[in-house]
């Protein structure tokens, strides 16, 4: 008899679970739905613009980290979760490229993103490039004069004074790992290789994520570290959020003379075999229109990627005067730093 | 006593078992075998040699050591605390003992995360600890970024387990055994050692078995205390940081498998122990004794408790209380941080608390009603399986703490990703995947109970005339029904501090609190630090305030514990 009231139980769990699954009554707005990253954010009222607009309904999935987001993807190929994928990068594109995880779309605005940002996907049609950024060095303006160098970092002053994000498990920690074998270089008297090794030496710290190291080891947040690995547009961010305190940023950027950054490049695609292709592909258009381009500073902290977008005034404490790194990476390229970078720091 | 009359009861686990295994298999078994399969043959071909290499690195070994060297040191460390305080909580009354016991078991629902930032400002530089040692003239330890922090960090975690697991049966302990010890010339010592530690010793395992788990496959807490010493890697940071780049790797799936045996190992040698020390108990609720009433050396093991307690677990949650009151204030005072939670920023990704603290609760309540079932299914199972099969069983159903949650949360959208049971972007996989962290939790508490049962008293019951199933249920559910409210404080705490499957499997409007204060801070900012603490206070108000009502109803319908 017990058994049988168990049963009965699950039985009523498995109905609802199949209950949930079932398709949506005709009439309804059409449900798009959007897998993206956790950092993605946007104007409510735009999208609600965009949903009476297309008499749809946009549904928000969030997938932690752009790896995450993009293994889920690969994960399920062809009978996607999503119409739309956000927050593809130029480092984790190389490993759906060629998958047929993403359908080919030409968006409407195209040609207004520079050619150069287009190029680091190599101009493919999967993804439409949608904002851009750069991970720098952040200083904390507290603790005197900042390091002038990448190599000064190796040096007895800035010992114990330095954190960076794991760059196998964080994106700013990778796209960090990329700059300095950018400006290192593989080969030749001293390589990025020699670089970390330095670093290791001078006691830099490792944190898995962004978070651990801004919130809890920077010397700005109560931790013992006045340089960290963030982005060029955190300082005025701190601004942003400083609850109207602060005029000025309490922290600035690093970025030694010469030093050319990563560019990350963050895009959308459609779905391969999403229900609502053409809809998805309508909020890709969407999302390059200059109302959505125009609120991209101050709700994801990263550069538009549209030439010529008005941009609101404290966005000036995130200009930087910088040159974009060169760098073409395929996947095969990003595994062997992350691993010769994890057996040099990690064992 | 009638012969085969024991046998009907003791070899019925597999009614029980059934269910259980109905539950468990297509949500745990399926799912995340098919990721690790899929893992280590990704081109149908199983790679050996990836196992190989794995086997023949030193590298692992270490790190497989490590893992097991700071969960048993964390699991004696959580019983040298726990264990004292459990004979508190249990037989002595004291001011303001259940608002002590609810936010014990706090912790539990708060994200690694946030207790990170907590230890920091006690243990960091400038902090409290640091100030206070200071101010009595000695020098405070690094403690912070080394394997220290990490231990005081799993105390903090899972001392309410040993208080909670092994306080209730402590309560309950029959004192008409110990009063005929005492007829019989036996010492307070004696007594001890002879009488009550052997009744005690099945919780104690139990509880030591879950802290040893948790703190087994740790994952947060080493890689936010460790700071960021490779050293301190457990075999769980190891897989997370092979997975987050690439989620076919084989080398993750053979790391991965190799934990799930290292865990099924100990939990073998583990359920073989707790057979051999189980037994049936007398059990009557026992009254707690006013503090006055206790001589002057248990006064003083009182005081001493008290004050370990609030070291460990108030103190920290203190600090993060004064965190969400302090940010961006310079140590001034200020509500700003709760007031602003209420201020709709007009994005997307806006979560208001009230909607958050729904979600929470909803996944909470809904996960612990099945969690409840399942554990309670589970629990009986063992209980009631002889030999190797009970032994099984309690392999099998403790799994959800052996299978890294990011490796179930990848299963689940590749299991479940056809009509007619396509649950990706659902609600309902979020219930189940916190349901099936949570029933271990109820399943250990239940069988403590279950296995003290004295089977003479069902006996009696069915010779009287009554069915099984009323045997059942006037019998044996009463007295498993404290270790029912115990799981279901556990699991419960368990669901709303949860956001690593909840993260994996979420749409932007089920935001819970745990996943709301992640986003937060994912921003640089004093806004969003503020925001991030002034949630986590909140989120600590509201499970302080569930634990501290399960007291009271449980007060009222199933005596002390």
């Amino acid at each position: 008899m017990r058994l049988r009231t168990l049963t009965m139980l699950l039985a009523l769990v498995a109905s609802v679970l199949v209950g949930c699954a079932a398709p949506s009554r005709e009439g309804e707005p059409t449900e798009l739905r959007v897998l993206v990253h956790s950092s993605f954010d946007a104007k409510q009222d735009l999208i609600r613009a965009f949903e009476d607009e297309h008499h749809a309904k946009v549904t928000l999935l969030k997938a932690g980290d752009a790896n995450k987001l993009v293994s889920r993807a690969l994960l399920n190929i062809g009978n996607p979760e999503a119409d739309v994928l956000y927050g593809v990068d130029n480092l984790t594109f190389p490993r759906v490229a060629g998958k047929g995880v993403f359908e080919d779309f030409t968006a409407t605005r195209r040609a207004q993103i520079p050619a150069d940002v287009r190029a680091q996907f190599g101009d493919s049609r999967a993804v439409t490039p949608i904002d851009y950024g750069y991970v720098a060095l952040n200083f904390d303006n507290k603790a005197g004069t900042p390091p002038a160098t990448f190599e000064e970092l190796t040096q007895a002053p800035w010992r114990n004074k330095l954190v960076v994000e794991d760059p196998a498990t964080s994106s700013p920690g990778l796209q960090f790992l990329a700059t300095t074998v950018s400006y290192f270089g593989e080969t030749g008297a001293y390589t990025w290789r020699d670089y970390w090794r330095d670093l290791k030496q001078n006691g830099v710290l490792v944190t898995d994520g962004w978070s651990a190291a801004y919130n809890k080891e920077f010397s700005r947040n109560k931790g013992t570290r006045p340089v960290v690995v963030s982005y060029t547009t955190s300082p005025a961010a701190e601004v942003f959020y400083g609850e109207g305190k602060l005029t000025e940023p309490p922290t600035s950027n690093v970025i030694p003379k010469g030093a050319k950054l990563f560019r990350q490049v963050e895009a959308a695609g459609v779905l391969a075999g999403a229900k609502h292709p053409e809809l998805g592909r309508q909020f890709i258009d969407f999302m390059l229109r200059d109302a959505f381009q125009q609120q991209i500073p101050e709700t994801m902290f990263v550069y538009p990627v549209v030439s010529g977008i008005a941009l609101p005034e404290w966005w000036k404490w995130a200009s930087v005067d910088v040159q974009a790194s060169p760098l073409q990476v395929d996947a095969a390229t990003v595994d062997r730093w992350v691993r010769e970078w994890t057996e040099l720091m990690r064992r | 006593m009638n012969a085969t009359q024991r046998v009907s009861t003791e070899g019925s686990g597999w009614r029980w078992a059934l269910p259980a295994l109905l539950f468990v298999a297509p949500l745990l078994l399926w799912p995340a075998g098919t990721i690790l399969v899929q893992g280590l043959a990704p081109d149908g071909r199983l790679s050996v040699d990836v196992a190989r290499a794995v086997a023949g690195d030193a590298y692992y070994w270490e790190r497989l050591a490590f893992s097991l060297g700071q969960a048993a040191a964390s699991t004696t460390l959580a019983l040298v605390v726990g264990l004292p305080a459990a004979w508190v909580f249990a037989l002595v009354r004291f001011p303001g003992r259940s608002l002590l016991r609810a936010l014990v078991t706090v912790p539990f629902v708060l994200p690694t995360i946030v207790v990170a930032l907590a230890f920091e400002r006690l243990l960091g530089p400038g902090g409290w600890a640091g100030r206070a040692a200071e101010a009595m003239g000695l020098a405070m330890p690094g403690v912070s970024g080394t394997i220290w922090a990490i231990l005081l960090a799993h105390v903090f975690y899972n001392v309410s387990v040993v208080i909670r697991i092994v306080g209730g049966v402590w309560a309950n302990l029959d004192p008409a055994t110990l009063e005929a010890a005492q007829m019989l010339g036996a010492g307070r010592i004696r007594r001890f050692t002879a009488v009550t530690l052997p009744a005690l010793l099945p919780a104690v395992l139990s509880a030591s078995a879950l802290v040893f788990m948790f703190c087994f496959t740790a994952f947060g807490t080493v890689l936010l205390l460790g700071g960021g010493d490779p050293h301190l890697d457990t075999l769980e940071v190891v897989v997370y940081r092979l997975t987050t780049r690439l989620v076919d790797l084989p080398e993750a799936s053979v790391v991965a498998i190799a934990q799930v045996l290292t865990t099924v190992l100990v939990l073998l040698v583990y359920a073989q122990l707790q057979r051999r020390v189980a037994r049936p108990l007398g059990q009557r609720a026992r009254h707690a004794r006013r503090l006055r009433d206790l001589g002057w050396g248990q006064r003083l093991l009182v005081l001493l408790v008290l004050a370990l307690l609030t070291a460990f677990v108030v103190v920290p949650l203190g600090a993060l209380v004064h965190g969400a009151l302090t940010v961006g204030n310079e140590g001034r005072l200020t509500t700003e941080h709760f007031a602003r939670l209420f201020e709709d920023s007009g994005n997307t990704s806006y979560v208001a608390p009230a909607s958050a603290l729904r979600w929470s609760l909803t996944f909470a309540l809904g996960s612990t009603a099945i969690a409840l079932l399942v554990g309670l299914a589970a629990g009986m199972a063992v209980a009631r399986s002889r030999g190797v099969l009970g032994v099984l069983y309690d392999g099998a159903f403790m799994l959800p703490l052996a299978i890294p949650a990011v490796t179930l949360g990848f299963g689940y959208l590749v299991t479940f990703n056809r009509a007619p049971v396509d649950l990706r972007g659902s609600a309902v996989l979020v219930l189940l995947a916190h349901a099936l962290i949570g029933y271990p939790f109820v399943m250990r508490a239940v069988l403590g109970p279950v296995r003290a049962l004295d089977p003479e008293l069902v006996e009696a019951a069915r010779m009287l005339g009554a069915s099984r199933r009323r045997a059942w249920l006037r019998v044996t559910l009463p007295l498993v029904a404290r270790g029912l409210f115990v799981g279901a404080a556990f699991a419960f705490g368990i669901s709303l501090g949860e956001f690593g499957a909840t993260l994996l499997l979420q749409r932007q409007e089920f935001a819970t609190v745990p996943v709301a204060i992640y986003e937060a801070l994912g921003r640089p900012g004093d806004a969003n630090l503020g925001a991030a603490l002034a949630m986590a206070t909140v989120l600590m108000g509201v499970s302080a305030a569930a634990f501290f009502v399960i007291e009271r109803v449980r007060y009222r319908e199933v005596g002390e514990f």
